[in-house]
This record gives C-alpha cells, structure tokens and sequence, in this order.
C-alpha cells in the first residue's frame, strides 16, 4: 500500500473532529453513567482507607501519608486501562468487516485515536474531575504547588495516555492471529493493572524490583505521571522520566505499525 | 432422586460440549489465572512491604483471599447458570423454562455448567494451602470440620449474592455492571480485613453479609479474634447467616418469577 | 370436556418511559415514568378437548401474550385462566406436564449437539417411560422425516429442520394441549406443508389440542376448525373456521400484465381495483367465479403475459369483520366479541 502523507494541519483537524463527535456520543445519557460514578466513588474510597491502614502499621520514608492518599485517588481515575474500541475493533476483525477499514481515507489507528481522546475527555470531565474534587472537599489531596511541575505532570499525562492508547491498539490487532480475545484482553488489564502501579505504588515492591518495573512501559502509565504530580522527583529526574515516556510510546507506534502492516497484508491474502 | 438424575444428563451433555470448545476452555482458564494471580501479588507486595495490617500479616490476608476464591469456585459450580442468568432473560430463553415441569432455579442450574470452577477450585486450594502452611495451625479434624464449615456459610452467601443479582435482571438491563461492582468489592476490598475500614463500610457489609464471605469466618478461623468478642460471635455464626441469607434472596427470586414479564416477541 | 377455559382475561403490561438527558435520566432514577400497555382486554372462550384452533391477529395483537398466560409464563392482570381445571400460574409444574409448547421464535434444542441427544434430555424432563418415549420419537422422526439430520449438530441445521425437531420436541411425553406460537416463521412453502401435514395428522391420531398462532392464513385453513381472530387484546371473531372463510375470507385480488398498453378494461364479474395500462389489479369473490374462469374471460379479450393471485390479509379480513358486524374498534364492553 502506498504511504499517504498529510499536512499535520489536516490530521489535526481529522483527530479533533472525531474527538468531538465522540465527545458528544458519550454525553447521550445511559443509565450507567451514575452508578460508574457512585461505584469508581465508593472503590477510591475504600482504596483510600485500606492504604490508610497500612501506612499506620509500618513506619516508611519512602513518602507521606498525604503523597499516597493522592496516589491512590488519582491512580485509580487516571488510567483508562480497558478502552472502547478493543472489543469492537476485535469483533470486526473476528467476523472479517474489518477489511472496509481499508476503505478509509485515514490510517485506522488515527481515526480510532481521535474516538478515544474524545471519550477520554469525558471521561475526565464527568468522572475523574467530580470525583477528585469530591474527595480532595472530603478529605484533601495534594494539589501541586510549582506551575512547572504541573506542566511536565499534563505532558506526561499526554504520554501516558498515548501508551494506554497503543498497547490497547496493538492488542486488538492481535485478534487477527489469535481468536481467544478474552484471555489476551484480560492478561493485559491486569498486567497494566499490576506494574503500571495501580494495585500497588512502586514505591512498596521490592527494592531489588523497583528499578526493573520502573523501566518498563507500564510504568509510564500511571507511576511516572504521578511522580511528577506528587514532586517525589527532581526536575533532571522529571525530565528523564519523560524522556523515558517518549521512548515507549515511540517503540509502541512503530510496533503498531509495523503489526497493522502485518496485518494488511493477511487482509488481502486471506480477503479478510 | 429424578431431579439429581436429571442434574447428572445435563452435566453429562456439558460434557460433550465442552469437547468443541476445548482451546476456548484453556484459553479461558489462562487468563483467569492470570487475574487471580495478579490480585494475590497485589496483596502479597503490599503486605510483603508493610508487614502487617491490623494484625493480619502476609499469610493472613492471603487466607482470606483463598476463602474467598474458594467460596466463589465452589458457588460457580452449581451456579454458573444463575450467574449468566441475565443473557438468559434478555434472549427470552426463560420462558422455555416455565413450560417444563421443574423447580426454575434448578433448570437455571441445570442449563449451564462451567467447568473453569475446576481452575477457580484449584487456584484456591493451592492458595489456601500455601498461606496456612506458613502458620502454626494445629491440624486436627476439629480444624477441618471448621474450615468446611466456614465454606459452607462462604458459598451460602455467594449463592444467595449471585441469586440476587439474577433477580434483578427481571427488571434492570445493566445487571452485568452491578455484578462487577460485588465481584470487585469482594475481591478487592473483602481480602482486606474489615477492621481497616471505617464504621459505617463495616455496618454495610456486615448487614449485607459481604463480610462473611471472608473477615469473621476467617478471623474465627484462624484465631483471631478474642473468644466472646462479637466477631467472634459472628464469625462462628457465618452458616447460619449464610443459609438465612440465602432463604432471604430464594424468596426475593421466587417474588421475581411471580413479576416476570417476558420480552415482546 | 372443556380443555381452555379463560374468562375475563387482562393483561396490562407496566413499561418505563425514559426521559431525556442527563437530567431527565437523573430524575428517572427517583421518579419513573410509568406507562401502562393494556396486551391483552378481556377475552373469554372455551376450548374442549381434541379441538384445533387458530389464533391470528396482526403485530402486537395480544397472541403471545395469551399464548404466555395459558402456559403459565405470565400472571395475568386480572381474569380467570383454567387448562384441564388447573390455573396454569399458580400450578405450573403440573400444569407443564400435560402441556407441549413451541415457540417459533426460541429454540428448546441444545445448541451444539445433535437433536438425538436433546430428545433424550426431554425423557428426562418429562421423566417418560422408555417405550413410549421410544415409540414417540420413531413417530416423530417418520413423520416429520427428522432422520437424514438426527445426528448434525443443531447449529447446523437450516431454520426448516431446526423448527421441526422443535415441534417434535413438544409431542414426546403426550401432551393433552400443545401451544405453537408462530412456528412457521420465516419457512418455505415445502418446509410450511409438512408441518401443517403433521399437525393435522397428530391433531387426528392423538387427539392433541392445538393452539396455533401464526400470520398464515394457508397454515390455519389447513390445520384448523376453529378461528379466534384478536385485535388490540379483544376477540372480534370467535368460530368455524369454514364459516369464517366463506363469509370474509372469500375475496381475492388478481393483478394481471397486459402484453400490449390497454386503454380500459372491461369485466364480467368482479371489481378493477388498480389500472395503468400495463397491469390490472380486480378484486373478486371467489364463490362468484373461480379465478381460472376469471383468467379465461380476460384472456379471450386481452394478450395476457402473466398474472398473480393475491390470497386475502389479516389485516385486510379484519377490516371486513369490522364493517360488517358493527364491532367497535377501541369497545369498551368485555362481551362485545361476536361468537357464530
Ligand atoms: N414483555 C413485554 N413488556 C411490555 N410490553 C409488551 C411485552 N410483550 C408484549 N408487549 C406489548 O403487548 C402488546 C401485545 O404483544 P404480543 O407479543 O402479545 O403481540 P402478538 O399478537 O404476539 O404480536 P406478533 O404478531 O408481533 O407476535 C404489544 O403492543 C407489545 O408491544
Ligand atoms: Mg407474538
């Protein structure tokens, strides 16, 4: 297939067009939307009291009390960790409709991007921002103090999402190999789950683990972001992080590449 | 005597089934390997690094999650039906089963076996028998009685939550979110010992029996509790709670059944 | 004996309206909307035993309705429901026992096995003693001709052969009544024929009640003695099926291509309903002149290329009923129904 190259301009535009409309898609009310609400409150909530309880049992320098309550909160809402797209984009592959998206005059990772960053923003203006606000009213977490901090916390947060983006996309793409869609989603929830640090802050693995997990791309997701949010780094650090960020996400893209290329060519051998 | 025969000719034709879809099965089972054993390393790291919470260390709070995978396998065995139960009224499938001369909450059980209990089954028991393996328990066949006992109300109580989340399929289309929301609590939060939340969580789940599955059998179990303490009243209680909640939610079901208002077509 | 006995019957489905918006959802939470769906709006009848009725009605009439009260799926609102003296909801087990159901549009089978191995589950269902359950199945099989697909899996199977291994499956333990909500449903003609065919030979060797509902008028005339027509949950016609044909069910249309553009068309008999050079739609009673005798008169005058006959609607017979018996549409009496 021929490489067709936009002005970024137009891709903007594209990518802003459909976040827009997914945006809006996901204001139409459903009867869910409360009870997601209700339910990611009372999770955070328990979450917060269980490390709560373990921070009393054990003397720690590692961080306060209040730096792990605001990890815990914002670990938990950040992340989108299973994305909308996946189980569609595998159920088309599945049934073979996927051989129109050839059709489009975008690449399809982009135009599935642009749903997601309009969701995403929903998503944080309706859930994770009421929520934060709610408990940070109720029991306060920690706000950034240094303007420079919060910017690189919003470009790193970028980055995070981008990764959470790819690997969902390149694990949705997995289902032209590989039928059992059920197991390799759920192997790669809780992978992210557990050494992006959702489950548990890097910080309380095991020494000799930290530096391994912390160099792995999950880690990009939710642990790193929150260390620039929390200040726990130095700015030199904070700037390495994000460099660190920029490497996953830019190996996770040519990896989706390099597999949807892969795929295209399975597509038109075996006509989808 | 005719009902567990018919049980066993469901199970049997299951069993052919389950032939065509083998690697569906495997596969299956991998991956919820694979969420169990990211739950338990949760909670190991956490307690691994923080030694103990509320006096329940490592192992302690391993126990309680292998009591509660345990209940849940074991519940899933019979129940996988009952669990799927909302597909099942959404498709209009139930209404077969009011025209057959049967008890409806045994052909439920009977329209579904899922065999991934056996991993469920075993992944619990590995898990229960590495955490009290590093306690001094003194074993005796007291000890195994209470351990089945403490089971026994478990899986009560898993089948009277499954039953409830069933039933309200009658009247809400979104059953399958709630459903999440009473696994994630049990698994998540349920494995932590109750005393680490605050009164009024602990109020909730003990009047809604969530804390059963898991906190005061397991406390009671394992010796936790001073003797006469309420929990260990409770704890020593969880049958009893177990089948009264059961009976609660079998009549909420058969309230169900009386209301059921089938799908257009 | 009285098979059915149902008197009175209502059934008023409570729906949810939703409101719109977030707010609108939020206030659904609290306070819903309910709206009250009147299905079914007191009909009475009788069914002795050994009878073959057909129950019709356009979309949304109150059949499956009905057909879930007597089964005992559904309480009914209010009204009296006895089958064989048993109130079906209060009963059901054993109401099920002595009863065969089969909808068209839900499937009894075992979805990945051959239909032998779900037949042997109904012996167990019904817990059927080994001869008969033996004798009824080789009947079955010859009769519905099940045995070239006997050992497919279900999900195999075309919709034809699946819905016969359905219908088998009502008959097995000897039902007293057997209820068929639409169960030729998407079949051809071929695949239709033979189970009118069997439903009649069953109706006449066993002396099985059936209630049959379907938009086929072909598949009641052939099956069926009585008729009960429902419209908007009431009865409107409730009787022979013969007499019923002959008074409304006697129309047909035949829609005729000319080979040569026509300026006007004369007839003998009947009524031009449609022209437009080409073709030409005439309505006629079929008890006035036979349609072949039609086709002749119009052949001997015009080069006909082809012609159609249009066999009467529901709809359309239920217009008729309207007119010519002064039946209120939305009556508010409950013994408005006529009974010839
Ligand atoms: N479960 C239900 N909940 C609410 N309303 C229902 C339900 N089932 C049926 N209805 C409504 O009751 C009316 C009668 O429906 P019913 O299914 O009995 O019609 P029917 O005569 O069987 O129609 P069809 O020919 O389309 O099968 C319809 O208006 C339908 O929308
Ligand atoms: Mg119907």
């Amino acid at each position: 297939m021929p490489m067709i190259t936009y002005p970024f301009s137009h891709f903007a535009k594209t990518v802003t067009f459909l976040a827009r409309q997914a945006f809006l898609n996901a204001t139409v009310f459903r009867g869910n939307t409360f009870f997601a609400l209700f339910s990611d409150l009372l999770f955070v909530f328990l979450s917060i009291e269980v490390w709560q309880a373990l921070y009393a049992s054990k003397e720690t320098s590692l961080v306060t009390e209040s730096q792990l309550i605001t990890y815990v909160v914002l670990a938990r809402l950040l992340p989108n960790v299973m994305m909308e797209f996946v189980d569609t984009v595998q159920q088309r592959i599945l049934s073979g409709e996927i051989a129109s998206e050839l059709l489009r005059p975008i690449r399809f990772s982009v135009y599935l991007l642009g749903l997601e960053i309009g969701r995403y923003g929903h998503r944080f203006l309706l859930q994770v921002l009421p929520i934060a606000l709610l408990i940070h009213g109720l029991i306060g977490i920690n706000l950034p103090t240094s303007g420079l901090y919060m910017a690189l916390f919003v470009i790193s947060l970028v980055f995070s999402f981008l990764l959470m983006f790819y690997i969902n996309y390149i694990i949705s793409l997995l289902a032209f190999w590989y039928t059992q869609v059920f197991s390799i989603n759920t192997i790669k929830n809780q992978t992210v789950r557990f050494l992006s640090g959702i489950y548990v802050p890097l910080w309380f693995f095991p020494e000799w683990a930290v530096p391994i997990v912390q160099s792995l791309p999950f880690a990009s997701i939710v642990y790193i972001p929150m260390q620039i949010y929390l200040q726990t780094c130095t700015l030199p650090q904070a700037v390495a992080y994000l460099g660190l960020q920029w490497f996953w996400t830019i190996c996770m893209i040519v990896l989706a590449h390099w597999i949807w290329s892969r795929a295209v060519k399975q597509i038109s051998i075996n006509g989808g | 005597m005719d009902s567990l025969k018919l049980y066993y000719k469901s199970f049997l034709l299951q069993l052919k089934t389950f032939r065509i879809y083998r690697v569906n099965f495997f596969a299956s089972g991998i991956g919820t390997l694979f969420v169990y054993g990211t739950q338990l390393l949760g909670l190991v790291t956490a307690l691994y690094h923080f030694e103990s919470v509320h006096g329940w260390n490592l192992y302690d709070v391993s126990f309680l999650y292998g009591l509660w995978l345990a209940s849940y396998g074991i519940h899933i065995t019979f129940f996988a039906g009952v669990r799927d139960f909302a597909s099942m009224v959404h498709r209009g499938q139930f209404d077969i089963l009011y025209v057959r001369p049967h008890n409806l909450l045994f052909q439920v059980m009977c329209g579904r076996m899922d065999l991934q209990a056996m991993i469920h089954m075993g992944a619990s028991a590995l898990v229960l028998v590495w955490s009290t393996m590093h306690m001094d328990l003194q074993w005796s066949w007291n000890l195994v009685l209470k351990l089945a006992v403490i089971l026994l109300g478990a899986v009560l109580i898993q089948m009277g939550l499954t039953l409830i989340w069933a039933t309200l399929s009658f009247w809400l289309i979104h059953v399958g979110s709630l459903v999440l929301f009473g696994w994630t609590i049990n698994a998540n939060y349920m494995t932590y010992p109750l005393s680490v939340y605050d009164s009024v969580i602990r109020w909730i789940f003990t009047i809604f029996p969530m804390a059963f599955i898991t906190y005061f059998p397991a406390g009671w179990f394992l010796g936790k509790f001073s003797p006469g303490s309420w929990e260990y009243q409770l704890g020593s209680f969880t049958v009893p709670v177990g089948l009264l909640f059961f009976l609660l939610a079998y009549a909420f079901w058969l309230y169900g059944t009386k209301h059921y208002k089938s799908t257009g077509n | 004996m009285d098979a059915i006995i149902v008197e009175d019957l209502w059934k008023i489905y409570r729906v949810k309206e939703h409101r719109n918006g977030f707010v609108g959802g939020l206030i659904d939470l609290f306070r819903p909307v309910w709206k009250e769906k009147e299905a079914v709006r007191g009909i009475h009848f009788t069914i002795p035993q050994g009878q073959s009725v057909g129950y019709i009605g356009p979309n949304g009439s109150g059949k499956s309705t009905t057909i879930k009260m007597l089964t005992g799926i559904l309480t009914p609102t209010s009204g009296k429901v006895r089958v064989n003296g048993i109130d079906p909801s209060r009963r059901r087990r054993e109401n099920a026992r002595q009863i065969g159901v089969v909808f068209g549009q839900r499937t009894q089978l075992w979805w990945d096995l051959a239909i032998k191995e779900s037949f042997e589950l109904f012996r167990h269902i019904y817990r059927i003693d080994e001869k008969t359950f033996r004798k009824n199945v080789e009947m079955m099989t010859e009769l519905l001709d099940l045995d070239q697909f006997a050992s497919i899996p279900v999900r195999q199977l075309s919709l034809g052969q699946r819905m016969r291994a359905e219908i088998a499956c009502a008959f097995f333990h000897d039902p007293k009544i057997v209820y068929l909500d639409e169960p030729t449903i998407g079949l051809d003609v071929v695949a239709k024929e033979r189970i009118r065919t069997f439903l009649k030979e069953i109706n006449r060797e066993k002396k099985t009640t059936i209630i049959l509902t379907t938009h086929d008028m072909d598949d009641i005339e052939h099956v069926c003695e009585r008729l009960i027509l429902i419209d908007h949950g009431r009865i409107i016609y409730d009787g022979n099926l013969q007499r019923f044909v002959d008074n409304y069910g006697t129309d047909r249309i035949l829609t005729v291509q000319f080979e040569e553009p026509q300026t006007s068309v004369e007839l003998e008999c009947g009524e031009l309903i449609g022209f437009d050079q080409r073709q030409a739609s005439i309505r006629f009673k079929k008890n006035e002149i036979s349609a072949t005798k039609l086709i002749q008169q119009l052949t001997a005058r015009y080069p006909i290329r082809d012609c159609q006959i249009e066999e009467p609607k529901i709809e359309h017979l239920i217009r008729h009923v309207y007119e010519s018996e002064n039946v209120e549409d939305e009556g508010i009496h409950a013994h408005d129904h006529i009974s010839i």
